[in-house]
């Protein structure tokens, strides 16, 4: 029992990463039609300028965890302009062949800025554990989970109960509609890009401390979110929250009473029988048929 | 204007001559390694290595007169760019190549370095590619054989360490599969069967499961292989799971850089395979030091090895000229070269490195346990 604890519990923290990524993964396919494969190196660089403010300007880690969300915000306002507006309107793939050549520009700016060798940033609270019926609780894990309840919860609420929420799902259905209405669909989209990269930040501060800084680090992450996302449905932010977890949770499990060896084969096998029954993911949204 | 052409024509010639001039007052050495990508980080000590050699030499008035330009091709840590940048490395004609660490893209240059027949120096530790499998005649290793590293690390864990359920966490790769079947060797031969054999991807980054499994397999020992994020991560879910069997470490594990990144509660105690603690001989001082000044870094056996590499190829070429075929030659005659991080043997199908060392971590530093050459 200690055991379907302990690993329960790892498995839901890592569902709850993978939740934060498949999240912000999501937020730019349903509000632009994006598919951002550069996200793997949004969440790296929130890791690598967590690092940098903690370690080179000293800042106390509840601070550098704003500041980077809002540089990462910033980043995300300046791909919009730079990347993603002169590619507006253009093919489906060619975004994506766009975003991945970014990604690859990235990784190597990457080591050039910040060197070769992985990084770490300490914890909130430090690297003691917890005891509680047989389970070890590492606090950063909870503090994982509790934000990743917070913010899910709350984005949830602020998408389905404020006039902004409302206007960027509007633009996410039907954005010819929307502009119709009076909706500033440039505005929506340039704010979902925004907490789109905010959100990187904080999933890439978050797990620097469990995960080793590294320039390859986003992209075993951005891969488990996209197949979060694959599971949960195109541009379906609750899907995306229910992916994560269920990857996360079945990985652990599986690797645990089945085998390590066929981990992976186990979570690849879970999205086949998936999208062999619901082709279009758990909660399927309208703009996958856009896609 | 009929004046034009002349003129075009001579400054033609001007520069082809200036680079020919130039071309033949140095000789090209290549370097074939990942400066971008997954292991950027494992390989810059074979760059700073190689550097710190290069440099020496040419500050001694490099080999016959002539400097030594060092030229290196980024992997991008991928095979197929293992490839591709040992072809344009081959474009510039080098004297010998300073090849990447990885065994499994060296495995997939084999025909290539064949073909050219360029001595080829590597820090791939691969059985696969001792001389009396899948080496061939240009290429040296500049390492131990993982094989002799991870029968060492088994032996230890059995004999001085006293345990006797011997779990294995690998990485699922070459290096990883390498490991697993030395450790079966040594273990079958003391009759003992490993306690638990689990594996993990590179990028993961929980391996809780793992080490659970192994936990309830009641294992006493516990030997991680894999590369530097994926022992930090080791490193720390051990601490955090409470698991309290002895812990012994591949050799990215106790890397200098790597050792920055462990919590010191976490990796006290714990052990690691080297080939070498260079900056522990007391007659490497000025290397250590050396090394240090230059990079800003604690040197490690990886970058002495490849300092070896180069100083074993000057001398080469210093004696046989730089004709390939007689470099080759000339290296394939070295017996019990002692270096910086090795000692090197290639004579009669010798395989390379032959030095093992193991050591325990003390408060984020690596103190020697015990040699095995």
């Amino acid at each position: 029992m200690d055991t379907f604890l302990q690993v329960t519990l790892s498995g839901v923290t890592m569902g709850c990463i993978y939740a934060f990524v498949a999240l912000g993964f999501t937020l730019t396919i349903a509000a632009a039609g994006v598919v951002n494969f550069a996200y793997s190196e949004w969440v790296t660089y929130g890791a690598f300028i967590g690092v940098t403010l903690v370690s080179v300007f000293g800042l106390p880690l509840w601070l550098a965890l704003l500041a980077t969300v809002l540089l990462c915000a910033v980043m995300g306002y300046a791909f919009q302009w730079i990347v993603f507006r002169p590619l507006e309107g253009r093919h489906f793939l060619t975004t994506v062949t766009a975003t991945i050549g970014i990604a690859v520009s990235m990784q190597a700016l990457a080591t050039l800025v910040w060197g070769p060798y992985a990084l770490t940033l300490p914890t909130f609270f430090g690297s003691g554990v917890v005891n509680v019926a047989g389970v070890s609780i590492f606090p950063h894990n909870i503090l994982i989970i509790a934000t990743a309840v917070v913010l899910i919860g709350g984005l949830q609420l602020w998408l389905t109960g404020t006039d902004i929420g409302l206007r960027l799902q509007a633009t996410a259905q039907d954005p010819v509609a929307a502009r119709l209405m009076g909706i500033p669909i440039r505005h929506m989209r340039t704010f979902a890009y925004c907490l789109s990269a905010a959100l990187a930040g904080l999933a890439g501060f978050l797990v620097a401390p469990l995960f080793v800084v590294t320039t390859t680090m986003g992209f075993g992450l951005m891969l488990k979110g996209l197949a979060a996302t694959i599971v949960g449905g195109w541009g379906s932010l609750k899907g995306a929250v229910f992916g994560g977890l269920i990857i996360g949770i079945i990985e652990a499990l599986g690797a645990t009473y089945v085998s390590s060896e066929y981990k992976d084969v186990l979570s690849f096998l879970i999205i086949i029988i998936v999208l062999l029954v619901r082709p279009r993911g758990l909660f399927p949204e309208p703009i996958a048929e856009k896609l | 204007m009929r004046r034009i052409p002349t003129l075009i024509a001579a400054s033609l010639f001007t520069v082809a001559f200036i680079t020919t001039a130039s071309a033949q007052s140095t000789i090209t050495l290549g370097m074939v390694v990942g400066t971008t990508g997954a292991f950027a980080g494992g390989e810059a000590p074979l760059v700073n290595g190689t550097k710190l050699a290069v440099e020496e030499i040419n500050a001694k008035g490099g080999i016959g007169g002539k400097q030594i330009d060092l030229v290196i091709e980024d992997t991008g840590s991928e095979q197929t760019g293992a490839i591709n940048a040992f072809n344009r490395i081959v474009g510039q004609e080098p004297v010998a190549i300073m090849n990447t660490t990885l065994s499994g893209f060296v495995l997939s240059q084999i025909a290539m370095i064949k073909d050219e027949g360029i001595p080829t120096l590597t820090g791939a530790a691969s059985a696969q590619l001792s001389p009396d499998r899948k080496g061939i005649e240009p290429l040296f290793r500049i390492r131990t054989n993982d094989e002799r590293v991870a029968a060492a690390a088994a032996r230890f864990a059995a004999e001085k360490l006293g345990a006797k359920n011997i779990a294995v966490l690998r990485i699922n790769n070459e290096y990883g599969n390498g490991w697993l079947r030395a450790i079966e060797g040594v273990l079958g031969e003391l009759k003992l069967k490993p306690a638990s054999i689990e594996s993990y991807e590179g990028p993961d980054r929980d391996l809780t499961p793992q080490l659970l499994r192994i936990k309830n397999a009641n294992a006493d020992a516990l030997i991680v292989v894999g590369d530097p994020p994926n022992h930090v991560v080791a490193v720390q879910q051990i601490k955090h799971l409470g698991l309290c069997m002895k812990v012994v470490l591949s050799n990215a594990g106790v890397l200098p850089t790597t050792l920055k990144l462990y919590q010191p509660d976490a990796s006290n105690g714990i052990y690691g395979t080297v080939d070498s603690l260079p900056a522990d001989v007391p007659e490497n001082k000025e290397w250590a030091d050396r090394y240090r000044k230059a990079f800003n870094l604690e040197p490690d056996y990886s970058a002495a090895e490849y300092y070896d590499g180069v100083m074993m190829v000057a001398q080469a070429i210093a004696k046989v000229g730089a004709g390939k075929d007689a470099v080759v030659k000339e290296l394939r005659s070295i017996q019990n070269h002692k270096g910086i991080g090795n000692v090197y043997s290639y004579a009669n199908k010798g395989d390379g490195g032959v030095s093992v060392a193991i050591g325990q971590i003390e408060n984020g530093k690596l103190k020697l346990t015990t040699t095995l050459n």
